[in-house]
C-alpha cells in the first residue's frame, strides 16, 4: 500500500494566512467612527466651554444693568404715582372748584349787552342768567314778527353765534297792535381753563362775542357806557 | 463615549436656551433703560402741570372764600341804606361734603334802575360775584320804572377734616 503525505512538504517559512476583506473595511470603519468621536466630544467639550463662557458674561452685563432697572422701576412708579395724583386734583378740581362755580358772568356787562342789541320794537320783560349751565334766558315782546325775528336772527345771533341762540315758544297777541310774545335761550361760550390759558387776552374773531379772559374777569364794568344800560329805561324797554 | 456626546449635545442645547432667555433678558432691561430720559422728561412735565394745577386750585378755592356773608351784606347794602332795592337776604340751603361747605344765598332785590343798576355794579366789582350761581330781572311795570330781581349766591367755607 502507497503512503500518501498530506502534509505540506517544505518546512521553513510558512505562507501567511490572506486577512479577510470584511475585518479590513471592519477596522478602517472602526477607526473613523472612534476618531469622529473623539473629535465630536471635543468639539461639544469647546462649544459647551463657549457657551458657559458666553452666559458668565451675559449674567455679569444683565446684573450691571441692574441698579439701571431699579432707576426705571422706581421713576416708572413715581410717574404712575403722579399721574395719579393728577387724576385726582384735576377731579377736585372738577368736582369742587369748577368753572361753573366761578362762572364769572358779572351782570352788568351782559345786561349792556342785551340791551345794545334791543330794536326800538322789541320790549324785554325779564332776563335770566343761569350762571352755572352758562345760559341766558331773555323773555320780550316785540310789536311784529318781523321785528321778533330781526332782533333773533340779526341782533342776537350776531352777538353770540348762529349755534348759541334759541328760539324758544312764540305767542301772538290779539290786543291793538298786535305783538308777539317770546322766549329766546343763549348759550354762552365756556370759559377757557386757566390751566391751559394763554397770558394774553383771546379772541376767536368773534369781536362781539364777550371775550374770556385768564385772569378770572369777564369784562369791565367801566368800559360799559352808561347809555345801553339806561337805554332800556329811556324806551321803556323794562 | 456616544452617550457622553449625546448628554453634551443635551446640556448644549439647554445653555443655548439659558443664554437666549438671558439675552432676551437683557434687550428688554435695555429697551426700559433707554426709557429713563423720557421717563424723566415726562416726570417733569407732569410735576410741572401738578404744580400749576395746585395753584389754580388755591386760586380757585381763594376766589370761592373770598365772598363771605358779611361782605355780601355790605356790598348789597351799599352806603346809602335808605335808597337800597335790597328787600331780603336769607340762607336758603347749605351742604358740607368734599373740601368746601356750600351754602346758598337768596336775594330779593326791588326798586328803581339807578338804584338797581348801582347794586349790580357794586356787586360786579367785588369779589362776591364769582360766587353768583343764577340771576333773574323782571320789568314790574311797563314803564320801565320798578325792576324786581333775584339773586342766587354759593358761598363757601373750608371744611373742618374729620
Amino acid at each position: 500500500m502507497r503512503q500518501i503525505n498530506l502534509l505540506p512538504t517544505v518546512k521553513g517559512n510558512a505562507e501567511k494566512a490572506p486577512i479577510h476583506s470584511f475585518w479590513k473595511r471592519f477596522g478602517i470603519l472602526a477607526a473613523i467612527v472612534l476618531i469622529a468621536s473623539v473629535g465630536l466630544a471635543w468639539v461639544l467639550r469647546i462649544g459647551l466651554a463657549d457657551l458657559e463662557e458666553q452666559i458668565r458674561l451675559a449674567e455679569i452685563r444683565r446684573k450691571a444693568m441692574e441698579p439701571e432697572l431699579k432707576q426705571f422701576q422706581d421713576l416708572a412708579n413715581q410717574r404712575n404715582a403722579l399721574r395719579t395724583d393728577l387724576q385726582k386734583i384735576n377731579e377736585e378740581i372738577d368736582k369742587d372748584f369748577s368753572l361753573n362755580l366761578l362762572a364769572d358772568l358779572n351782570i352788568c356787562p351782559i345786561v349792556e349787552q342785551i340791551t345794545l342789541s334791543i330794536p326800538e320794537q322789541v320790549w324785554l320783560k325779564s332776563l335770566e342768567c343761569k350762571v352755572e349751565d352758562r345760559q341766558l334766558l331773555l323773555e320780550a315782546t316785540a310789536q311784529s314778527e318781523q321785528g321778533m325775528k330781526e332782533f333773533v336772527l340779526r341782533n342776537l345771533q350776531n352777538q353770540y353765534g348762529e349755534n348759541a341762540v334759541t328760539l324758544g315758544s312764540i305767542q301772538r297777541g290779539g290786543g291793538f297792535p298786535p305783538t308777539v310774545q317770546f322766549d329766546v335761550t343763549i348759550h354762552l361760550r365756556q370759559r377757557p381753563s386757566p390751566s391751559r390759558c394763554p397770558k394774553e387776552k383771546e379772541s376767536d374773531g368773534n369781536s362781539a362775542q364777550p371775550v374770556p379772559r385768564c385772569s378770572g374777569e369777564t369784562g369791565s364794568i367801566h368800559s360799559i357806557p352808561d347809555v345801553g344800560i339806561a337805554r332800556i329805561f329811556r324806551h321803556g324797554l323794562w | 463615549m456616544d452617550y457622553g456626546n449625546v448628554q453634551s449635545a443635551n446640556r448644549t442645547k439647554t445653555l443655548k436656551q439659558t443664554l437666549e432667555e438671558i439675552q432676551f433678558d437683557i434687550q428688554a432691561q435695555s429697551a426700559m433703560i433707554e426709557q429713563i430720559p423720557t421717563l424723566r422728561k415726562e416726570i417733569k412735565m407732569f410735576e410741572e402741570e401738578y404744580k400749576s394745577l395746585q395753584a389754580v386750585r388755591q386760586q380757585r378755592m381763594a376766589l370761592l372764600l373770598a365772598c363771605r356773608e358779611q361782605m355780601l351784606l355790605d356790598v348789597l347794602r351799599g352806603e346809602s341804606p335808605d335808597r337800597n332795592p335790597l328787600q331780603e337776604f336769607r340762607l336758603q340751603e347749605g351742604a358740607s361734603g368734599g373740601v368746601l361747605a356750600q351754602y346758598l344765598y337768596r336775594v330779593e332785590l326791588k326798586g328803581s334802575y339807578q338804584e338797581m343798576i348801582a347794586l349790580l355794579r357794586r356787586l360786579d366789582e367785588s369779589p362776591c360775584r364769582h360766587n353768583i350761581s343764577h340771576w333773574i330781572l323782571t320789568a314790574e311795570d311797563e314803564d320801565g320804572d320798578t325792576i324786581s330781581g333775584s339773586l342766587f349766591f354759593r358761598l363757601y367755607r373750608e371744611s373742618v377734616p374729620k
